[in-house]
């Protein structure tokens, strides 16, 4: 015990020294992140408190600090559980969540190692660019693009009787909501997201390419090899990341998805949210609701995190 | 490093494109509104009244400058910069004998609707602000952070009048201990012409229906026989339309057209002396059973309750149908702007059922003064000189600014013709679109542009003279004619037709008793719910003919509230001021 004392004497003055010179040192990267740390800081952790109104009868007029505790503080959460469509409302988010991040997280990754492997540089550079546009066509126009789409007389329609199959109304009821919501956010996110990959691939040393060549490896052997290695870390923590926003779905398009056939089939938390905070006006009721959204968002980064660390510990996040 | 420019050149390019294209979309629905396109307007504002003529005693205002922020809400064009908003600041300053700064925020009406509460909730307000959410700023009004307008009826002459001549008087306009919050919206209507704005008509291809040698539907019976009709001609091949019946919109259910004709509603409304919610009542599922009987004669079209707006419009004028049960008005018009050349659609007033009677219309307004409880203009408690902005709104309700928003300047934008009714001057009358025309003077009966501390009442002849558009018409006595729709739903339907959900009584509620009743009404929790289960009903998925289903149904509905649904019924009854609430027992038992 002794022995600690005196080793933290002796050392954490030394380190923290060290901290400060280092921090000196690396003075112009601190000033590059300050704005992005300050920005951060304001909108994201100083809202935080906000969440407080979730065990408060809240009145604009007392803010959130004077506001009347409930009883039981727990009130707007039995409330939430109580409600005869919780149950189906967090399965629904689950369900979709999952269902996207299965087919949005792999697919920027396997756009971006079949680009990386195309040779002639015009054709890959349209296709690169081809595949943004998407990203930026407005969630309203997607919507109304999938509504005309999924119609008896739209396109998909079309290449259901080109396949001989039967046209149905692909917007009544939700047997084809999933395919058409993970679909479309697929095709707008590909190109955008293959970015931050092509950029990690943009880094691998050549030279490595040139050694794989003269020991013979085919194109699979070098993407497995060489590839997939240069881009683990950061699909990882891509991973880590997206998990934590996985339940946070793009509710607009679920909203404009919705019709009087499928309504309560495709609602989820944040629709639910939204329909109690903003139509009804119940603000402390939606935002429990949403912290237990949250709460649970934190859990699953925290349990991808550990297990990450577990398999592969230099590419967890902590 | 060149291969990064040029990936962040090829990106920036997309971006620019995607930008660039969007811009231009803007541009080009933009360049219709122009406010510096019309001439300029001069008036002579010392032939307006004084705050001081009424009898209104300002207080003393440092250095003679009124100084406010205010938040409103716009429409498809800013009133910043037209004539008209010019003309309201110099007519305001020589009511108020001051100058005024205002420093206004102007917010898409979309997002103003979606974000006006949670503005109201961060206690950050604006000395005025439009609020579209009526009855929900009581709350915030209670904890303090909105001025208390009784407290200053010395500083008002022209809204109390509007109070007194709306139904329910000044209990219609004040909460129940006497308190209120808003300046609600205001509505003259001197003509007393009380047509509705939608849902009151059916469209049908007066085209298709002269050429098989058919008319509108005046009765039930009558609309079904001519579904039979034209059903058997398509099967038969001599017409190319594919289903008799289509829908219009996914904002309001099929059910919304047929709700009037059987007596009921399609969420929570007052009749005969009880609120009731009209999906659970017995006339909603007589309702149903006919359009399931509709349905499954493959008189309507499957996508009717999936088919957004554009996917209906596009259904209305390729011909897919020849009859729609859900309209607004004026949507005709503008189908059949689109439409091939000897293609039309028209209107008929709805067709009676002979067990109800004249069927119900929506929307219809008040006659003379009125007041809309619905949107409105709230005061922060906090604004430094509270008389005069309780004052300036109070202005916007005297009939000389209600002409100068609606109407503009005499002998410039307006005269009066010969039979000594207001017309607008040619400059508006024969613009491609007077509508955008007037809207780029100003004028808020344009119904583009609202102009001065947003809302302020709109006259109704000046709206129908310029904003409403004429539409075919037919009616068994007159045959085919073009009229407004305003017009024709008020003369056709007459004073009976008006619906009992447009003029509810007055219910004293609490914020939590307000959020309550939010679960019945339109677009709340039940009312979703119930047009999603409607549905069903309607498609056969479930059967309307079985007892058990409906319970159920009923069941199901009335489990989606937060608290009991039946003591949500009992306390708006309860609450409910005029008429006398003796008769509320009865009803939804």
């Amino acid at each position: 015990m002794k022995k600690q004392k005196k080793w933290n004497e002796a050392v954490a003055p030394a380190s923290i020294n060290s901290f400060w010179k280092q921090l000196y040192r690396q003075r112009q990267l601190v000033l590059l992140a300050l704005p992005a740390v300050i920005l951060v800081f304001i909108f994201k952790y100083i809202p935080i408190y906000g969440i407080l109104i979730s065990f408060k009868d809240f009145n604009a007029a007392k803010g959130v600090w004077g506001s009347e505790w409930l009883n039981p503080l727990w009130k707007n959460f039995t409330t939430f559980f109580k409600n005869v469509n919780s149950q189906k409302i967090i399965w629904n988010t689950f369900k979709v969540g999952m269902m996207t991040l299965l087919f949005t997280f792999p697919t920027p990754i396997i756009f971006a190692l079949l680009l990386n492997e195309l040779k002639g540089k015009w054709y890959k550079k349209t296709v690169q660019t081809v595949s943004y546009i998407p990203h930026f066509i407005s969630i309203v126009v997607i919507c109304s693009m999938l509504n005309g789409f999924g119609s008896m007389t739209g396109m998909f329609n079309d290449v259901r009787e080109f396949l001989g199959m039967a046209r149905v109304n692909m917007n009544s009821g939700s047997a084809y909501f999933l395919w058409e919501y993970v679909g479309s956010a697929v095709w707008q996110g590909v190109g955008w997201g293959s970015i931050i990959y092509l950029a990690a691939l943009s880094n691998v040393d050549t030279s490595l390419y040139d050694v794989a060549n003269i020991d013979g490896a085919n194109r699979w052997q070098k993407i497995i090899h060489i590839a997939w290695p240069t881009i683990k870390p950061t699909a990882t923590i891509i991973l880590i990341m997206n998990v934590g926003t996985v339940l946070n779905m793009d509710f607009t398009k679920i909203l404009l998805m919705q019709n009087d056939t499928n309504r309560s089939a495709l609602d989820v938390i944040s629709t639910f949210v939204y329909q109690k905070g903003i139509v009804e006006g119940k603000f402390s009721y939606s935002t429990a609701v949403n912290l237990f959204l949250s709460a649970v968002c934190f859990a699953l980064v925290f349990s991808t995190n550990m297990i990450v660390r577990k398999m592969d510990p230099e590419n967890s996040l902590w | 490093m060149k291969k990064n420019a040029k990936q962040l050149a090829a990106l920036a390019l997309t971006g620019v494109i995607t930008v660039s294209a969007q811009t231009s979309v803007f541009a080009s629905e933009n360049t219709q509104f122009d406010p510096n396109s019309v001439p300029e307007l001069t008036m002579d504002v010392n032939t307006f009244t004084t705050a001081k003529d009424n009898g209104i005693e300002l207080p003393e205002l440092e250095g003679g400058t009124l100084k406010l922020k205010a938040s409103i809400a716009t429409y498809q064009m800013s009133s910043e910069g037209t004539q008209i908003q010019k003309l309201w600041q110099e007519a305001m300053e020589h009511y108020l004998g001051c100058k005024l700064e205002i420093e206004w925020q102007r917010t898409n009406s979309l997002d103003y609707l979606n974000n006006e509460l949670v503005v109201l909730q961060s206690g950050a307000l604006p000395d005025m602000a439009t609020v579209s959410k009526g009855p929900a700023v009581n709350e915030y009004g209670n904890d303090g952070i909105l001025l208390n307008l009784s407290d200053y009826m010395d500083y008002m002459k022209y809204y109390p009048e509007f109070m007194k001549e709306t139904q329910g008087g000044e209990d219609y306009a004040k909460l129940e201990d006497g308190s209120m919050y808003y300046f609600m919206d205001g509505f003259y209507n001197p003509d007393n012409i009380q047509g509705a704005q939608s849902f009151t008509s059916f469209a049908y291809r007066f085209d298709l229906l002269k050429e098989l040698g058919l008319q509108p539907a005046t009765t039930l019976d009558e609309f079904t026989e001519l579904c039979k009709t034209i059903k058997e001609k398509i099967d038969a091949g001599e017409i190319s339309i594919q289903y008799p019946i289509i829908n219009s919109t996914l904002d309001y259910g099929l059910q919304r057209g047929f709700v009037g004709i059987f007596h009921t509603w399609d969420c929570v409304y007052y009749n005969d002396g009880a609120w009731r919610f009209g999906p659970i009542e017995d006339n909603y599922r007589e309702m149903l059973k006919y359009l399931n009987s509709l349905y499954e004669a493959g008189y309507i079209d499957p996508e009717f309750a999936t088919a957004d707006t554009n996917a209906a419009t596009t259904k209305a004028t390729t011909g897919v149908g020849a009859l729609c049960p859900t309209l607004w008005s004026g949507s005709v018009q503008g189908w059949n702007d689109v439409m091939e050349e000897g293609q039309e659609w028209g209107l008929a007033f709805l067709p009676e059922n002979p067990d109800y009677g004249t069927p119900w219309k929506w929307g219809s307004r008040q006659d003379g003064r009125s007041l809309n409880a619905g949107m409105g203009i709230y005061i922060s408690s906090a604004t430094e000189h509270p008389e005069y902005v309780v004052a300036m709104i109070d202005y916007q309700y005297s009939d000389e600014m209600i002409n100068l928003m609606n109407w503009g300047v005499e002998g410039q934008t307006w005269s009066v013709s010969d039979d000594g009714t207001k017309i607008y001057s040619d400059d508006i009358t024969s613009a491609e679109d007077p509508a955008v025309q007037s809207g780029n003077y100003g004028l808020t009966a344009s119904g583009v542009c609202r102009t001065g501390m947003v809302f302020n009442p709109m006259d109704f002849n000046a709206l129908l003279d310029v904003s409403a558009k004429s539409e075919p018409w037919w009616n068994p006595e007159d045959g085919y004619y073009v009229s407004k729709y305003w017009t024709e739903t008020n003369r056709l339907g007459g004073v009976e037709s008006i619906s009992p959900y447009d003029r509810p009584p007055v219910a004293y509620l609490t914020p939590e008793e307000s959020g309550q009743k939010a679960e019945l009404a339109y677009e709340g929790t039940c009312d979703k719910r119930a047009r999603e289960l409607s549905v069903q009903f309607i498609t056969g998925e479930m059967d309307i003919e079985d007892d058990d289903a409906w319970a159920s149904y009923v069941e199901d509905i009335k489990s989606q509230t937060d608290t009991n649904f039946d003591d949500i019924i009992a306390m708006l009854n309860e609450k409910t001021v005029t008429p006398d609430n003796s008769q509320a027992e009865t009803a939804n038992e």
